[in-house]
């Protein structure tokens, strides 16, 4: 094992704590302020300070454990797990603050929509819509059957055939079966690793499509086309994102990985640090995705806000014959 | 497109009900047609997933929608099951015809303006018959 790749995965460790704490200030500093009060206004300029200060407190802690572990490597360890203070600075003060800044960001923060009393739905069952077509999933069916029998042929072959020892041949021999032995079941240990994780996945996929093609889309009382294409070319984004990250790229780093360290396990140390690599790539990728798909969603909703104030009232008596008369529970009737 | 309000003081259900009736009525749901899934209509108009599905069971009864296993729900009829005897049906009917024309009069409407009404609502309705 060559020191760069050593260096690199402590650099990746290193720089993978301050981004993923700074994302939620910088998250919610980028959000479009459309607070429509003073008091909302002064509320968000509140939980942004408040979240500026502690990504500044905790990052400065940070860098003084990175600066102690240089002596002590207990504190490298405590600032190599300083990233889950993510999870407090984004839902207790990124989110809150985003929906302060911008009402319309609801869908972000869990607030739900706000289009007010009216709610207007498509009658459309998205779930008919997958842009996944059947002949798509042939690509990760064929993968997992594909890398799951290169990793099984390997038990074909002998273990333990290229161990080079010392000694006399009593003890090469022991040597030999023993690590033989180890070799069988690290190969066992993928097999059932990569069969039951990647099988897993296979199994749950058509279910999370099948939720986030249901995913809620609040339409504006008009029933806007504009929104309506808007909400299917997202929905079409998110879905085969979907489906390539975690059907296709996921398996593929996990298998590869299993492939190698089952066929070259003498390079191990080697595929660790590949697939370590590999993996921060996937999830950098995966999160910056999952960034973009949620702005993207927010500006939707933005954009349905817009159209209901529009409306406004037209929107609430629109005769789609959907809509009830509030003295009883008559459709309204068809207007001209 | 299916709206309710949140604002009106006729319960969700009813509304739904009679939303997805009235799309029924105007031929704007025809047979054959498949409803979005229980959870979907549900998400996209912020309300539980029973009272969705309550309505549905409701319009199920009335024998307008089914659900067919890989097919989800479907409308199966535009004309609803009768409830009772045909002459009790109609009477039902006619009062609720004569409560709307009620209204009309009620809010100052002339008969004029209320046949007009009337006629454009005949003719929506019954524009594919």
């Amino acid at each position: 094992m060559s020191d760069p790749f050593i260096t690199l995965g402590r650099l990746l460790t290193l720089i993978f704590v301050p981004v993923i704490l700074l994302f939620p200030v910088v998250f919610a500093a980028l959000v479009p302020n459309r607070a429509d009060n003073d008091s909302a206004r002064i509320k968000a300029r509140g939980l942004l300070l408040t979240l500026a200060i502690s990504t500044a407190v905790l990052l400065a802690i940070w860098v003084g454990l990175v600066l102690t572990g240089l002596r002590f490597n207990f504190a490298m360890i405590i600032a190599n797990f300083w990233w889950p203070w993510f999870f407090p600075l984004w839902f207790f003060l990124a989110m809150p603050a985003t929906l302060a800044k911008n009402p319309s960001w609801g869908w972000v923060a869990g607030g739900g929509s706000s289009s007010g009393g009216v709610r207007t739905a498509s009658l459309v069952n998205r779930e008919r819509t997958s842009p996944v077509t059947r002949a798509m999933w042939a690509v990760p069916i064929t993968l997992f059957i594909v890398i799951l029998a290169a990793i099984a042929a390997r038990g074909l072959l002998p273990f333990g055939g290229d161990l080079l020892v010392s000694g006399s041949a009593s003890e090469r021999e022991a040597a030999r079966v023993a690590y033989a032995e180890v070799e069988r079941s690290r190969w066992l240990v993928s097999l059932i690793v990569f069969g039951s994780v990647y099988g897993f996945l296979l199994a749950i996929l058509p279910r999370g499509l099948r939720r986030t093609l249901s995913e809620p889309e609040p339409m504006d009382a008009a029933g806007s086309p504009e929104l309506a294409e808007l909400y299917a070319a997202q929905r079409r984004k998110r879905v085969l994102g979907l489906f390539w990250g975690i059907g296709v790229a996921l398996p593929l780093l996990i298998g590869s990985f299993c492939v190698g360290k089952t066929w070259f396990p003498n390079d191990g140390s080697m595929w660790g640090l590949i697939a370590g690599i590999g993996g921060s790539i996937l999830g950098i990728c995966g999160t910056i995705f999952g960034t973009w798909m949620t702005v993207e969603r927010a500006r939707i909703a933005e954009l349905a806000a817009q159209l209901n104030a529009a409306n406004g009232s037209a929107g609430r008596e629109a005769g789609n014959g959907g809509v009830a008369d509030s003295k009883n529970s008559k459709p309204a009737l068809i207007q001209g | 497109m299916l709206t309710i309000s949140l604002a009106s003081s006729v319960p969700i259900h009813d509304q739904l009900v009679a939303g997805l009736r009235g799309l029924i009525a105007a031929g704007r749901l025809a047979e054959g047609d498949e409803l979005p899934p229980v959870r979907q209509l549900a998400a996209d108009l912020g309300i539980n997933l029973n009272t969705v599905a309550r309505a549905y069971r409701e319009l199920t009864d009335a024998g307008l929608l089914a659900s067919a296993r890989g097919r989800g729900t479907i409308v199966i009829a535009t004309i609803e099951r009768a409830s009772g005897p045909k002459v009790e049906e109609r009477k039902r009917i006619e009062a609720g015809i004569a409560a709307a024309l009620g209204d009309a009069k009620l809010a100052g409407l002339t008969r004029e303006a209320a046949q007009s009404m009337a006629a454009r609502q005949i003719e929506h309705l019954w524009k594919h018959a």
